[in-house]
């Protein structure tokens, strides 16, 4: 599955791993995040990431 | 058995490298050495954190079990106090030499106080590290009136903080708005209406020329033609690297330690990484380009060969309830440049795109930053755009374009 990076702070979003502390699965692909979600390293916004 | 690696200092840039050294070498014992008492941590949180109580569970970028699995030594409240290059050694303060068979300079850099009267005051301070925020935080808990000096990232999110734990808080910014190296003007504008709707006070072309005290306690600060209250003084006028460790050494210096693209100084087994390196002439100062820059020195260090693969640099600010994002070229240059923008004042909204020779070379996103990353990918590309929408300001029709 694709991962996602961080442009604020270089955090990689793994689809694998998901953001279990913040209630993300793992297996949840980066389009099936919740919109106000963000960033556990930095805080930004889920639109400032980017594909890997 | 081989000497180990040594890397100075507890930042991202150093963690990150100690990773990318471990996937690679699972054998050479590796030592951190931190200044601080703590395991590294996330930096950027600290002006969060003002007036919060402290988790270090959630602030630790890695568990200690982290280091331990990974036989990566970390020691504690332990600095580097010399070098020498020559034998292959650091001087810790508790009295150890230690020989390395490489070495990182991951030793960031240090908050830049201004020499004025009165910055040694009690009640005047930076925000560096966690502890700077332990100090803060006991300092100001009975105190009401507080002076933020520099209006850039780390100080209106300082600002934004302060305000939102009931403090009467000021900023006095040099320029003549905030914000300056980050935004136009006019979002620069907008941003400040809103923060002083939250209740913060601004100072523009503010000229602070001495700290004011009393028994050794801050109670005003001076600007050129008047005099402000205040308790307390914090400073976030920007940042120097920490490069007297490497003096009396050989190691090759400008504003910071000067590497090449595999992050090596000029001596060898000896590379930098974070604030404190400069590549290419420029020390960037900021998390994902130290997290960057240490994974390829980790690399490097066991002895693969990859090139640093440049960060744009690009900058991200949540506060006064807004959400703001600019990248690359904003032509202050005073050299001419088209652009197409979009402002919506009822709610907030502001999107400027910078255009050159057609391309767009930089843009700040105000109130929406939705289209960031896509704008951001076609000020990598080149993007071509046509002349018909840069003279319609058609920013509906470039947003089309980008996919």
């Amino acid at each position: 599955m694709q991962k996602w990076v961080c442009s604020v702070c270089g955090y990689v979003y793994d689809p694998e791993v998901g953001d279990p502390e913040n209630g993300i699965a793992p297996g949840t692909a980066f389009e099936d995040i919740p919109e106000d979600w963000v960033c556990p390293e930095c805080g930004a916004g889920k639109d400032m990431f980017e594909e890997a | 058995m081989t000497d180990p690696v040594v890397i100075i200092g507890n930042g991202i840039a150093a963690v990150s490298a100690a990773e990318a050294f471990r996937e690679n070498d699972r054998g050479t014992p590796v030592i951190i050495l931190s200044g601080e008492p703590y395991y590294a941590y996330y930096r950027m949180w600290l002006s969060s954190l003002l007036g919060e109580p402290l988790d270090l569970d959630k602030l630790y970028i890695h568990k200690p079990e982290w280091y331990a699995e990974l036989n990566i030594d970390v020691w504690l409240n332990c600095r580097a106090e010399s070098l020498d290059t020559e034998n292959c050694t650091v001087l810790s303060d508790n009295g150890k030499t230690i020989k390395y068979s490489k070495l990182l300079l991951a030793n960031g850099s240090s908050p830049f106080i201004p020499p004025v009267a009165g910055n040694d005051l009690t009640g005047v301070f930076s925000i560096r590290s966690l502890d700077d925020v332990k100090k803060v935080n006991e300092y100001i808990s009975d105190k009401e009136n507080g002076i933020v000096v520099g209006g850039g990232v780390l100080g209106l999110e300082v600002a934004w903080s302060l305000a939102n734990k009931g403090k009467k808080v000021s900023v006095i910014e040099g320029s003549p708005y905030i914000l300056s190296k980050q935004v136009d003007e006019t979002a620069s504008h907008l941003l400040m209406a809103l923060g002083e709707k939250a209740g913060i006070n601004f100072v523009t072309n503010g000229k602070l020329t001495e700290i004011i005290g009393e028994n050794g306690k801050v109670t005003s600060i001076q600007l050129e033609g008047k005099i402000m209250p205040a308790e307390f003084v914090v400073f976030s006028t920007g940042v120097r690297s920490n490069i007297g460790l490497v003096k009396n050494t050989p190691i090759k210096v400008g504003r910071g330690v000067q590497v090449n693209e595999y992050m090596q100084t000029s001596v060898e087994n000896v590379y930098a990484a974070g604030d404190i390196a400069e590549y290419k002439g420029q020390v960037y100062g900021i998390w994902p380009v130290a997290r960057e820059q240490g994974k390829t020195a980790g690399l490097n260090m066991a002895g693969k060969q990859v090139h640093y693969n440049e960060v744009v640099p690009s900058n991200y600010l949540k506060v006064f309830g807004v959400e703001l994002y600019s990248v690359g070229d904003l032509c202050k240059d005073g050299k001419p440049f088209d652009s197409i923008k979009k402002l919506d004042k009822e709610n907030n909204k502001y999107s400027i795109i910078f255009i050159r020779d057609s391309k767009p070379v930089g843009a700040v996103l105000f109130g929406d930053t939705k289209p960031a990353m896509k704008i951001s990918k076609a000020i990598k590309s080149n993007l071509e755009i046509p002349e018909e929408i840069i003279r319609n300001n058609d920013f509906e029709g470039l947003l089309a374009m980008l996919q």
